[in-house]
């Protein structure tokens, strides 16, 4: 059973939280960010959701010291915030935490991005072929078998395409994909990235019509997401 | 304020061609003056009409040149004494030969006569003379009348009966220069085709030692090549009159000279006496002039010592004045006008170096001419320069009067003053001096109207001027503000009061990130805006420090980001925990449409906060920019709305335009103006119909743009709709409440055309809007192409707006 900590001030929004969540793990509740805190002291979570906004310090502040102190810096952590903006979004991100969600929470977004976090935790290896849904990856042949339908791609998209599946959900910061798919020396300017993930929008069909689409974190990068469209319906 | 100002900026170029015009012209009439000096001085050189004043100093020098009188000349003198002595001149011829006979017992070197024996005496007298001269060699004079009125010139010679006797026979007689003045003899004087010598040329040439004379002379070689070029000469006088060796003749006569007085010299015999009319006037004689036969003696005794004068011949003379003239105009040109009062110093040295020549070297360089023309010189230039520093003073003061404050100032009553032009100039000065009091006046009380502290300050931040409110400032710190004291104190006390952690002086020529700011008394927030006044070799001459006061709009940002604070949080999060708690268990007994509509409400107001952010945002002031390509972001857009088209059975296309077009833009905000222009369409078009999206290159404000359409289906838009459509708050198009849009919640206060148009206002782009009742609109936004040959434009600048 995992442990999921919930730190979030408002008692309604704490319990529609643990309500979407209690079928991923067990929830441990904070009303503040020192409580939790002192907990990680304590406990051990696999899991945390924090509110930005909190009665002694800010949800940002806490991340911070989570990712600097030595307690449990890897402990994947979703920003909760009624923030929207792009520059709250990717303070948000730079600060530490893996992923962030607007309020109002839709069930479906939570459970997705929750359960990215959490498959990252435990990745299945496979010899060369990587599995997503319908997305069969071949690492040997930079190949993608979609329904049984080959696609061939460029190395370059290939490796684009196989970071943003497992990756899936979790938003990238655009300087981590140039890095990461065209080495950390490469001069390679921001709109080749752009024009790649164009490229494979239209060979993979990942289009909210195919069920995926990829959302842009302004100011920040890419975000892959297999969409629910009735859950995606009011995020205009 | 730039009125008077604007001579500043303006004044630098423009003088650089003043001094250029008038260097110009100080060459042209530098060279213009050295021609004419150089004319002058040739046309002085040929006429000689300087001599005249040179002769004074001639005689000047030759008055310091004297040596004493040399022992192997002896002149028997017929003066006065010897006249009350052996009777009245012409003395018997007898009496001559026995003088003559005297002298020749003594065996001396040679004789020259200053007695002419142009007439026959009595035989018995010639023949004792004769007989007397052949005793001794003995030269006789010649007298040479220069022809004149048309007669022949005539040549006096002695008569042969006596003159047979003689050793030869030359020419005795001086040659005054045009004043008069006796300076020069000629070694030979041609005569009707015969060159005839100077009769002391005769005598020294005569004696036992001629061969070594000769040798001496050919040795040097001037004494008979001068001989040959019948050369005049200068004669350099030993001493005034009286100065030689003088026996009187009638001592001579009888015989009561010791014997021997005459042995191996030369012996010059003649009339000495006043009234004998044989005096000439010299350069070493007062006015009674020099007996001729004294005049022969300084002739003798140059001639013996090889110590001619030799006058410098007619080129040397020219060269070396030009020489003098033209080192005049190489001064010119580098001394100052002050250093020109040194100038008859030049003069002085010229005389004494002229002088010097002559007394030392036997070198005659006439100086007049050089002094007169670097005189005039002098004199002709100066006032050149004072006339052009004159005009060069009365233009600038003229253009003083009409630029510095001419904006300003009132002209003053009257005009100028009469009186000669330095007169005119003073009181242009004066004028000009009460204008630039009164200009100060002016920028001061300029200075004193602002109703922030400025301080003015030379570069060490010393102050130089300041305001009213500046004093205050002061004051209220407790800290001076006088002229003269430093500013540094204030700025440290702001900066202290601040926190200490900003830096208010020095002041940098390149500042580095938004103008400190500095708390003063009572809680005053002071930006400080350093502006350099004026730089001298890179460095600023000094500041002006302007302490602005912005206080009141760091409370209005304050608010702002309070607003902002209010909209992005305060205000989403209730509506987010009406949504929360809607989903509550106990809410399960609300009916549902009582729930839909609470949520619907909710919703709204949460877009509205939003849309409100979106806006400021767009209103702010940075973007961060990065080059686009269009298509992608219109791929963007049409995604993000996707789940909604579909709900609402509309279909989104995007056309592939088949290239890129590249823009500069901020990601997000472009991306959300689309988003808005795209959600409208589809939220107006009825299911089933499309919304296209489509680029064509277009151009705007006559450079390459792309034109970004995005068109509907819908019903259109009448003209008083369109006219309304970008008003801030305007309602969007909905004619029947009762229409599918107004229940979905579509309404809302009318911020996202607004949004959309700030936003692309604020990439220089423009929107236009097309709509046709009935058929359906077309929103067309054109946006300026980026360069891509510029660098600075690609590149993922995006990340800088994560810091």
């Amino acid at each position: 059973m995992r442990k999921i900590a919930v730190v979030e001030d408002d008692p309604d929004e704490l319990s529609r939280l643990t309500g979407m969540l209690e079928t991923l793990g067990q929830c441990v509740l904070f009303g503040d960010g020192q409580s939790f805190l002192k907990a990680l002291h304590r406990d051990t979570f696999d899991l945390a959701c924090i509110d930005w906004n909190l009665p002694d310090v800010t949800g940002v502040e806490v991340v911070k010291r989570i990712r600097g102190g030595s307690l449990a810096p890897t402990l994947p952590i979703i920003m909760i915030t009624a923030r929207s903006t792009d520059d709250d979004v990717v303070t948000g991100l730079v600060s530490g935490a893996d992923d962030y969600v607007t309020k109002p929470v839709r069930k479906a977004v939570l459970l997705a991005r929750v359960d990215t976090l959490l498959r990252r935790l435990s990745p299945q290896a496979d010899d060369h072929l990587e599995r997503f849904n319908d997305y069969i990856f071949d690492r040997s042949r930079d190949v993608v078998t979609i329904r049984g339908e080959e696609k061939v791609l460029t190395t370059k998209e290939f490796n684009l395409a196989l970071l943003l599946f497992r990756n899936l959900h979790r938003p990238l910061a655009r300087s981590y994909m140039l890095e990461e798919v065209w080495g950390p020396s490469a001069k390679v300017s921001s709109r080749t990235l752009d024009t790649h993930v164009c490229r494979l929008k239209t060979k993979l069909g990942l289009t909210p019509a195919n069920g995926y689409s990829f959302g842009p974190v302004y100011g920040f990068g890419y975000r892959l997401e297999k969409a629910n469209p009735a859950a995606e319906l009011a995020a205009g | 304020m730039t009125n008077f100002l604007d001579e500043e900026p303006s004044s630098a170029p423009e003088h650089a061609p003043v001094r250029f015009r008038a260097r110009g012209r100080l060459i042209f009439e530098w060279t213009a003056l050295l021609i004419l000096a150089t004319l002058l001085v040739c046309g002085l050189e040929l006429s000689k009409e300087t001599s005249r004043l040179d002769n004074p100093i001639y005689d000047f020098a030759m008055k310091l040149r004297r040596h004493p009188a040399p022992a192997n000349i002896v002149i028997v003198s017929i003066d006065y004494p010897s006249m009350t002595r052996a009777g009245r001149w012409p003395w018997p011829r007898e009496t001559q030969a026995a003088m003559l006979a005297n002298i020749a017992r003594d065996h001396p070197l040679a004789i020259g006569l200053g007695i002419l024996y142009q007439s026959k005496g009595t035989p018995a007298g010639d023949a004792a003379v004769r007989d007397a001269i052949s005793k001794a060699p003995v030269y006789m004079p010649v007298i040479l009348q220069a022809p004149r009125d048309g007669k022949a010139g005539v040549m006096a010679l002695p008569t042969p009966a006596i003159g047979q006797a003689a050793a030869g026979v030359g020419r005795a007689g001086a040659t005054p220069d045009r004043d008069g003045i006796v300076r020069r003899a000629f070694l030979t004087t041609e005569f009707q085709g015969r060159r005839i010598p100077e009769l002391m040329v005769l005598v020294a040439g005569h004696s036992p030692h001629a061969k070594a004379v000769r040798a001496r002379a050919e040795r040097s070689d001037s004494f008979l090549k001068l001989i040959r070029q019948n050369d005049e000469f200068l004669i350099p006088f030993a001493g005034p009159t009286d100065h030689f060796d003088r026996v009187s003749a009638a001592d001579v006569v009888d015989g009561v000279t010791p014997p021997g007085r005459f042995t191996g010299k030369y012996v010059l015999v003649g009339a000495t006496a006043p009234g004998l009319l044989d005096n000439y006037p010299t350069p070493v004689s007062g006015a009674d002039g020099m007996p001729n036969i004294e005049l022969e003696a300084n002739i003798l005794d140059a001639l013996l010592r090889h110590k001619l004068i030799h006058e410098l011949p007619y080129g040397g003379n020219l060269a070396l004045t030009l020489l003098l003239v033209w080192a005049l105009f190489a001064e010119l040109l580098w001394l100052r006008p002050t250093q020109f009062a040194y100038q008859p110093v030049g003069s002085l040295i010229i005389f004494g170096a002229s002088v010097a020549a002559l007394v030392i070297w036997g070198v005659w360089f006439p100086p007049m001419t050089a002094v007169i023309v670097r005189t005039l010189v002098q004199i002709v230039w100066s006032s050149r320069r004072l006339q052009a520093a004159s005009d060069y003073f009365a233009r600038e003061l003229a253009e003083l009067q009409t630029r510095a404050g001419g904006a300003v100032m009132q002209p003053r009553a009257g005009g100028l003053a009469m009186g000669d032009s330095v007169a005119r100039q003073m009181v242009l000065i004066d004028e000009t001096r009460q204008r630039i009091r009164e200009l100060r006046r002016f920028v001061s009380g300029v200075l004193a109207n602002f109703p922030d502290p400025v301080f003015v300050v030379t570069p060490r931040g010393r102050i130089i001027m300041f305001n009213h409110a500046g004093t205050l400032l002061g004051q209220r710190l407790g800290r001076a503000t006088d002229p003269g004291a430093p500013l540094q104190p204030i700025l440290e006390d702001l900066a202290k009061a601040a926190g200490g952690k900003v830096k208010l002086w020095p002041p940098s020529l390149t500042p580095e990130g938004p103008p400190p700011r500095g708390v003063g008394p009572g809680g005053r927030i002071y930006e400080a805006r350093y502006t350099p006044t004026g730089e001298l070799e890179g460095e600023p001459r000094g500041w002006t420090i302007h302490l602005v006061d912005v206080t009141d709009l760091v409370a209005a940002m304050r608010q702002r980001e309070e607003a902002m604070q209010l909209f992005t949080h305060d205000m989403r999060a209730p509506q987010s925990a009406i949504l929360a708690a809607l989903e509550h268990e106990d809410f399960r007994a609300v009916p549902k449409a009582l729930r839909d509509r609470i949520e619907q409400n909710a919703l709204r107001t949460l877009s509205l906060a939003e849309n409100f952010v979106r806006l400021a945002q767009a209103e702010a002031a940075d973007y961060a920019l990065a080059p686009i390509d269009l298509f992608h972001l219109l791929g963007d857009a049409a995604d993000a709305l996707w789940a909604i088209a579909e709900a609402a059975g509309v279909r989104i296309i995007v056309e592939d335009p088949g290239r890129e077009f590249v823009v500069n833009a901020d990601r997000g905000l472009l991306a959300r103006a689309f988003i808005n222009l795209v959600d409208n369409a589809v939220k107006f078009s009825p299911p089933g119909k499309i919304v296209t999206c489509s680029l064509a290159e277009a151009t705007l404000r006559g450079r390459p743009a792309v034109a970004c359409a995005i068109a509907d289906e819908a019903r259109g838009l009448s003209q008083a709709q369109q006219a309304s459509l970008f008003k801030r708050f305007a309602r969007p198009p909905v004619d029947d409440p009762d229409s599918e849009t107004a229940t979905m919640g579509t309404t809302g206060v009318g911020l996202g055309l607004t949004v959309v148009q700030t936003v692309v206002s604020r990439h220089d782009g423009v929107i236009d809007c097309r709509s046709e009742l009935g058929k359906g609109t077309v929103f067309t936004v054109t946006l300026p192409l980026c360069d891509e040959a510029d660098p600075s434009a690609s590149g993922p600048r995006e990340a800088s707006r994560q810091g």
